[in-house]
């Protein structure tokens, strides 16, 4: 089975998982890279043709071919270039949603004192609304449409890990939110939240399948174990993720991923 | 001699005479209006056209329920944020302001102003917030009452509240007088002839209103100064019983009135004459939209530029663009945020 990758950052993980014990039979072949993903891309055909000055020297210096042939695949899977839970954090940090357990805090606000509570309350379709217009506007989106102009193959969607659970000590750039959104108890809501927003966006697609991520990772309701975090490998294999990186997943974490991923393309295939 | 040493503005020749009617004689504001002064908006749809104005201008215009962020300008809208300096929706009437305001201060919330649609839930005093509603009535009075905590904070900070008069006409709750700025049944809710009454307030219910209004806003700021505005956009519809353009005159007739006369015995409250500027009789149709119904973008830039002048006040560079228009957007397609907007669906079915 050839599966066509697509993905940046965090397709490593997935990529060094089938270097080190793929499933026999399977084979990728990768469009990736680093930041938004492999966004400029041109159509010829069934093929998608790197065009972007950076992305063709990125796939130079990696030896990864400059287009991905989808008549040669069996299905398409796309890693990360959506939707994550920092963006959904940064959404959420003024606000909470009716359920959570924020809630309950600002209610008590409200009946003990005159002035606003600490949170302002969001709809849950407010808040999905927005994480909607998001995910329209990043690169998975537009290779969603792409890969749909040549192809009907099955697209399977693995989300971008959460963020290690070190980054609740974590003082790097965007982990402040991940802190706050924790220490008001909210981390497990805020992650079913981004679920039911990747599930709908899934959804209105035909044949493009959201797989799960792997749960025995999951710590604190919203990130990952940092067992399945630390040491993890860069894109192009030249490397560990700097020490203190918190969003790469490792080679273990993918192997959990691969797993999940090959059970859903069996049951999406055999359909 | 009376009118012997009026200024030229003072005669309709005169005005006539130059290309622009005199529009920099217009307005001569009742108090000064600072850069950095603290600007709240509210009113009816009409308004919303002003705020962008009023962001990109040297007024600190106050937002206390903003957009959260990263959340996208269309969806903003469509969820209420960043229309107003809160999110109330449009405030049509002076009897809708008058009842926020003193839920406000009561800190009262009604779930008997809770509306159903499909199972889900709607705020009837703002129920154009919430498209797709919420779960629970308890879930619509959590957000309202956090909601009218925001609103007495905005009214408590603001040293400026722009309103715009909207309309007379209001669907009224006989039980509990709540005035919904949208009639049952239309966005949500389920008409009811025995308890949902229509209202056209006269010039004195409107007065009575808005004062009761501006003298509960200073209870939290006694130094709240007020600008009144009307807006020109005509009614989408009448309940009166009469024809939409005698209703639509009378409509805005009493609230030019009520506007002119509070400002005379108000020295805090000033009405900036944007409804002249649009609807004046010099300008015919040419400053609406072909269903002379919505304003152009280069006449809200009008009104703003005669602002500005008016307050001495820096106009801010909006690439001559309507303010409301979004990226992408054809101005005959941006249209305010307007629940009365949704009964023309009703036209051509009696």
């Amino acid at each position: 089975m050839r599966i066509g990758l697509l993905g940046n950052s965090h397709a490593g993980m997935l990529i060094q998982a089938v270097e080190s014990a793929a499933p026999e039979g399977l084979e990728l072949s990768c469009l990736v890279q680093t930041g938004p993903g492999p966004d400029r891309l041109r159509r010829e055909g069934t093929r998608l043709v790197a065009e972007d000055p950076d992305l063709i020297r990125f796939l130079d210096r990696a030896g990864l071919a400059r287009e991905l042939d989808l008549a040669a695949c069996d299905t398409v899977v796309m890693v990360g270039m959506t939707l994550a839970i920092r963006f959904a954090a940064l959404l959420m940090r003024p606000h909470t949603i009716a359920g959570w357990p924020s809630a309950e805090t600002v209610s008590a606000q409200l009946d003990a004192r005159r002035r606003p509570a600490d949170l302002t309350p969001i709809s849950r379709p407010a808040a999905l609304a927005a994480l909607a217009a998001r995910a329209e506007d990043m690169a998975l989106h537009r290779l969603i449409a792409l890969v749909r102009e040549a192809s009907d193959l099955p697209i399977l969607i693995v989300p971008q890990p959460h963020p290690s659970a070190d980054a609740l000590d974590s003082t790097g750039e965007g982990t402040a939110s991940l802190q706050h959104l924790h220490s008001r108890g909210d981390g497990p809501a805020l992650a079913q939240l981004l679920d039911e927003a990747l599930t709908r966006y899934a959804g209105q697609f035909d044949r493009v399948h959201l797989v799960p991520r792997p749960l025995d990772t999951i710590r604190d309701g919203f990130l990952t174990d940092a067992a399945f975090m630390r040491g993890s490998q860069r894109l192009l294999g030249d490397g560990e993720h700097v020490a203190h990186d918190v969003f790469h997943a490792n080679a273990e974490y993918g192997r959990q991923q691969l797993s999940l991923l090959t059970g859903e393309m069996t049951k999406v295939l055999s359909r | 001699m009376p009118y012997a040493n009026l200024p030229p503005k003072a005669f309709w020749k005169s005005c006539r005479e130059t290309a622009d009617f005199r529009m920099a004689d217009l307005h001569d504001p009742a108090f000064p209006l600072p850069a950095g002064t603290k600007v709240a908006t509210a009113g009816s749809c009409f308004a919303q056209n002003v705020r962008p104005w009023l962001e990109a201008s040297e007024l600190q215009v106050m937002d206390v329920e903003p957009a959260p962020p990263g959340m996208t300008p269309d969806v903003a809208r469509r969820f209420g944020y960043g229309l107003f300096s809160a999110r109330y929706g449009n405030i049509y009437t002076a009897r809708q302001l008058r009842l926020m305001i003193e839920d406000c201060m009561d800190d009262r919330t009604d779930a008997n102003a809770v509306w159903d649609r499909d199972g889900r839930r709607y705020d009837a005093l703002r129920p154009g917030v919430e498209p797709e509603g919420l779960a629970s009535v308890e879930e619509v009075l959590f957000h309202r009452r956090a909601h009218l905590r925001q609103v007495r904070r905005l009214f408590r900070r603001s040293q400026v509240i722009v309103f715009t008069l909207g309309l007379t006409e209001a669907w009224v709750d006989a039980t509990s007088g709540h005035a919904y700025p949208s009639p049952p049944g239309i966005i949500a809710g389920r008409f009811d002839p025995a308890r949902h009454q229509f209202v056209n307030f006269g010039f004195s219910d409107v007065k009575a209103d808005l004062k009761a209004a501006i003298d509960l806003m200073r209870v939290d700021n006694p130094d709240l100064k007020v600008i009144l505005t009307v807006s020109p956009v005509p009614l989408t519809a009448t309940a009166s019983g009469g024809h939409v353009l005698s209703a639509t005159t009378y409509s805005k007739s009493v609230l030019r009135a009520v506007a002119g006369e509070i400002a005379a015995e108000d020295t805090g409250v000033d009405y900036f004459p944007a409804y002249e500027i649009i609807a004046g009789t010099p300008f015919g149709a040419d400053r609406y939209k072909s269903n002379l119904r919505d304003v152009t973008a280069s006449a809200v830039a009008e009104v703003m530029k005669v602002f500005f002048a008016a307050y001495g006040l820096t106009l801010p560079e909006m690439s001559g663009a309507a303010p409301a228009i979004l990226p992408g957007q054809d101005e005959d397609d941006a249209i305010a945020i307007c629940e009365d907007a949704l009964l023309d669906a009703f036209a051509g079915r009696g």
